[in-house]
Order: C-alpha cells, then structure tokens, then sequence
C-alpha cells in the first residue's frame, strides 16, 4: 500500500492508503475527499483534477506529458508543483506523498 | 435481421432512418458482438463503433479522435463551442460554463422548474386526459433553459420553432435548415449586442460578457455558438428521458412504488433512466492520425461514430443490460458522454428529470398508456419519443397543491 496525504484548501487533511496502480486522482474518489472534480474521469482533458505537489516531490515524480502541461495551461494559478492528479499513478516510490488542493476546480 | 451478413446491415447502417433506430437494439447487439467496428457506406462513408470499452476510447482519446470536424453526420452546417473543439481549447470555455451548472448552481432553480411544471399541468389535470409529450416535456424545457441562458421570455416560441427545424432537417433539407441556422444566429447576435451594452445580468450569457479567454473577452461569435449548443444539447435529450422514463413507469407500477415509497433513491433510479434511454445514440468523432481499434487499421481523416447507446447495452459492462432496474449500481453509463465534452448540463438535466417524475407520480400517479401504445421515436444522433397519450382520473389545479406543499416542507435534497 501507499500512502497518500491530500490537503484541502481550507487545511483539512486527508492520509490514505492508495492502490498501487490507481492514480492520485482515483484514489481521492475513492475516499471520498472533496475538491477534485475529474468531470473526464482522466483521459487528462478536463483540468479539473489539479492538485499542488510538495516541493520535496516534484523532482520525485514522471515528467509532464505534451497534454499535461497544456492542460495546466488552463487551470487558474499554476505554480511550481501543479500536476494533474489523474496523472500520477500511485507505486512504491510515491509513498508517503503529500499534495493540496486548490481553492476550487471551477 | 440475423438472415443478412452483419456486413451489409453495417453497409446500410443509418442513424437518421426511422425504421432502423424505432429500435436498434438488436442491431446494435448484432455489432457488438459480430463487427465491433465496421464501415457505414451511408452519408459518404463512416466508420461505426459498438462495444464499450472502444466508444470510451474514442471519446476519450480526443488527440486521436477529434472533435474540430464536427460530430454529428450529416455534419451541422454551423460550428458550436465547445462541442466542436478539442481541448486545451475546449476546456478553456468549459472553465467559464462549468460554474453555472454545478449541482449547487443548479439546485438553485428547483422552485422556477417546479413552479412552470405545475402550470403546465394545470392546464391539462382537468380533463383527465394529455399528450405528454406536446402538452407537458417539450413546453417545459425552453421554459427553463432560456432563462437561465438569458434570452428573453418573448423569443420562446420562435426559438423553439428553430430548434427543431435544425435539429431535425439535417438529413431531408439542408437549405431549410442553413436557413433556420440564420435566423436564429441573426437573432442571438443582436441579443449579445444589446446585453454588451446593459447592465450585468446573472446568466450564462453575462457570465460569458464578464469572462476572458486568453487574456480577452469572448467575442460575439463565441457567445453566440455557445449559447447555441447549450440551447441544442438541453431540449431533445432531455425531454427523451423524460418521456421514456413515464412509459417505463405506467408499464412497470411496482417500480412506480418502490419511488413513491422511497424504497427506490432517485439518484440511482435517474441515473439508470438516463442510461437505458440514452438519447444521444451516437456522434462522430474524425481521426487525426492512423490508428487502430479492435483490429480494425483508420485512416486519418476518417470519420468514426461511436454509438453510445449501444455501449450502454454493453452486457461485458451492464448485467441485464437491455432491462431498466431502477437500484442499478455502479452504473457506469456513457449517455451524458465521456472524456473531455461529457455533458455540460448533467446536473441539470438530472434535477429537472427528478422534479418532472416526481410531480407527476404526486399529482396524477395514477396515469396508464393504452395497453396496444407502441411508441415511436424521432432519430438521429438523438432519439426520442415522438409522443405519449396518458389517461388519468381527473384532478385539481395546484393552488390547493402550494398550500398543500406548504405544510409537508418534503425534502429538497435533489443531489445525485
Ligand atoms: C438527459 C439529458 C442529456 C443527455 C443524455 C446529454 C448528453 C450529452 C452528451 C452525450 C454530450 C457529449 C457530446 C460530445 O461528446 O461531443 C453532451 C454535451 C453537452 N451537453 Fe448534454 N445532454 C443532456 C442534457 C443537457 C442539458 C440539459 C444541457 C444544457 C442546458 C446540455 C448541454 C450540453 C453541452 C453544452 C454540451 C457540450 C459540452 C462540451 O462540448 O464540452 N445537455 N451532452
Ligand atoms: S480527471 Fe480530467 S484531467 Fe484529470
């Protein structure tokens, strides 16, 4: 198992066990935590699954894609750290993860 | 059907053709499992994609399979946002649409659809007798969706009369309906320019008037090919639902109760509605580049057509996946879409589904279709029920009902 930490906007946190293989976006359905809306159900075409990532991660993770980053293109207030979260699958080296979530998807 | 090789029921597969999609189940199941993606020889040629797993493909993978050709065949002679684009493109317009019809945003008609609903009862409860479908869906929608775009009340009936001339025409007059296509554009585009220059309305079309893209505000063009595919994608299909869920319910009553008692959550039961209708039965996507799909080698530039009611027929998917079971769940169905372009208008569409049936079951309940009814449907990429005559013992008009509602305070939690 992995453990993911997800940190709503307004500060709540959440630490789950993620599925090897699921991606972060998938495995913050699957617990229910709000803030991600993932209307594609990640074909990575709705820009509404934007997480921020930790800075001690971001070197951690597979580089952006040519439609990641166009994507992220479109969300409001992309920094350092934006990605997709249906785009990070969660394995092994993804354990202990933190990531938060912007004040809203819409 | 089953005489003919699945080859030539593919070759002559025609989804604007009333005798093939009254109903195309059994043709459909015939693709599925016989010629997952076959060739159309219709309308110039088009590829045709059945099971579910490949329409989701297909939709998804929108830089294989895009949306900047158009999708619908014949293609519409108008081009619309953001249907016919791609994204990043696409999603930067959703940004702007997507706030106005969240579940929140929506929930907050509930009172206005619930109130042009019972007016439109009012009109035919005396008589113990109603065409559903004249007298009750096809009046309600403009009534709701006009408003909340921001075009004015009076413009309604010629509006709808447009509508229907473009959704329809397509196939039989194209003239007619380039025609059609600019009057209604010549009307949106003088409502734009007056709006531009009045005051801030809180509406789809003022939030378009106040928002940006790319630094700039959205031109007039891009307000108005909007506000017409919102005005498209919310009567037909929405109305579709509407009408076979009535007919499902009259001809199953131990459904009927089981949502009259709430033993049944609506949420499931609307979802399930949706998919069994799925009043959008397929649209085209074109390929970009060459692909393969089960097996089967694309061209660039061809044209493909996934048939989202057919994926929702899929039984690798659905389990008794040809009946409505109201309890259905997961329900993963793709009749509101998939990937980027799902349905703008889901939440809304769900709520104004939700109070329709409900209302009905509450006010006339009682209501039966003539044992010998075999319904007829108009097609093309959406399908729908031309019309559905009800009897019912007489009621009263619903001023004794506000009073009545009054006093109970139901629960208004609508969410799905
Ligand atoms: C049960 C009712 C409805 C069904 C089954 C339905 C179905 C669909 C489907 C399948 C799509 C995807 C189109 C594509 O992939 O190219 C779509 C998109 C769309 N729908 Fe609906 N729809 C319904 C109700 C509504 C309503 C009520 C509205 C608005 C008031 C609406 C507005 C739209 C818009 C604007 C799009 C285009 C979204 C985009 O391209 O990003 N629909 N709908
Ligand atoms: S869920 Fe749509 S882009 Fe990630």
């Amino acid at each position: 198992m992995v453990k993911v930490t997800f940190i709503e906007h307004s500060g709540t946190q959440h630490t789950v066990e993620a599925k090897p293989g699921d991606s972060l976006m998938q495995t913050a359905q699957n617990h229910s935590i709000p803030g991600i809306d993932a209307d594609c159900g990640g074909a990575c075409a709705c820009a509404t699954c934007h997480v921020f990532v930790a800075d001690e991660w971001i070197a951690r993770l597979p580089p952006v894609s040519g439609n990641e980053d166009a994507m992220l293109d479109v969300v409001e207030e992309r920094r350092r750290g934006s990605r997709l979260s249906c785009q990070l699958h969660a394995d092994a080296s993804l354990d202990g993860i933190v990531v938060s979530l912007p004040a809203s998807q819409r | 059907m089953s005489a003919e090789p699945i080859e030539e029921t593919m070759r002559a597969f025609d989804h604007t053709a009333p005798a093939q999609m009254n109903d195309p189940y059994a043709m459909y199941e015939a693709f599925r499992t016989r010629c997952p993606v076959g060739r159309s020889g219709q309308h110039g040629g088009f590829f045709v994609v059945s099971r579910y797993e490949s329409v989701k493909k297909v939709f998804e993978d929108y830089s294989t399979f895009s949306s900047t050709q158009g999708v619908g065949i014949p293609p519409h002679p108008y081009q619309m946002f953001p249907i016919d684009l791609d994204p990043p493109l696409q999603t930067k317009f959703r940004r702007v649409l997507n706030r106005r019809f969240t579940p929140e945003a929506v929930a907050t008609k509930r009172d206005e659809i619930q109130r042009v609903i019972d007016a439109l009862i009012d009109d035919f409860i005396e008589t113990g007798s109603a065409d559903l479908a004249a007298q009750l869906v096809r009046p309600l929608l403009p009534r709701i969706v006009l408003p909340l775009l921001g075009v004015p009340s009076e413009a309604r009936q010629q509006m709808s009369e447009w509508i229907e001339y473009m959704t329809r025409g397509r196939a039989t007059d194209m003239p007619g309906v380039i025609k059609a296509g600019e009057d209604i554009t010549m009307f949106l585009g003088g409502l734009v320019a007056r709006r531009r220059s009045a005051p801030p309305v809180d509406d789809v079309l003022g939030a378009m008037l106040e928002a940006q893209i790319d630094g700039r505000p959205f031109s007039d063009d891009e307000i108005l090919r909007t506000l017409l595919i919102i005005l498209f994608g919310g009567l037909d299909t929405t109305s579709a639902v509407m009408l076979e869920s009535l007919l499902h319910l009259a001809r199953h009553p131990q459904d009927k109760e089981r949502l009259k008692s709430g033993a049944t959550p609506w949420s499931l039961a609307i979802e399930e509605l949706v998919r069994y209708t799925s009043p959008i039965q397929g649209l085209r996507r074109t390929v970009t580049q060459d692909t393969r799909i089960e097996g089967q080698d694309l061209k660039a530039g061809d044209w493909v057509f996934g048939l989202h009611g057919s994926a929702n027929r899929d039984e690798a998917v659905f389990e008794r996946a040809a009946q409505c079971v109201l309890e259905r769940q997961p329900n993963p169905h793709v009749a509101f879409g998939s990937g980027a372009h799902i349905c703008l208008g889901r939440n809304l569409a769900r709520l104004e589904i939700e109070i329709l049936l409900k209302t009905v079951l509450e006010r006339f309940g009682d209501y039966e279709v003539a044992a010998d009814f075999a319904p007829e449907y108009l097609v093309g990429e959406a399908r729908g029920m031309k019309s559905l005559p009800v009897r019912f013992v007489p009621a009263q008009r619903s001023a004794w009902l506000d009073a009545k509602r009054r006093f109970t305070a139901e629960d208004t939690s609508s969410r799905p």
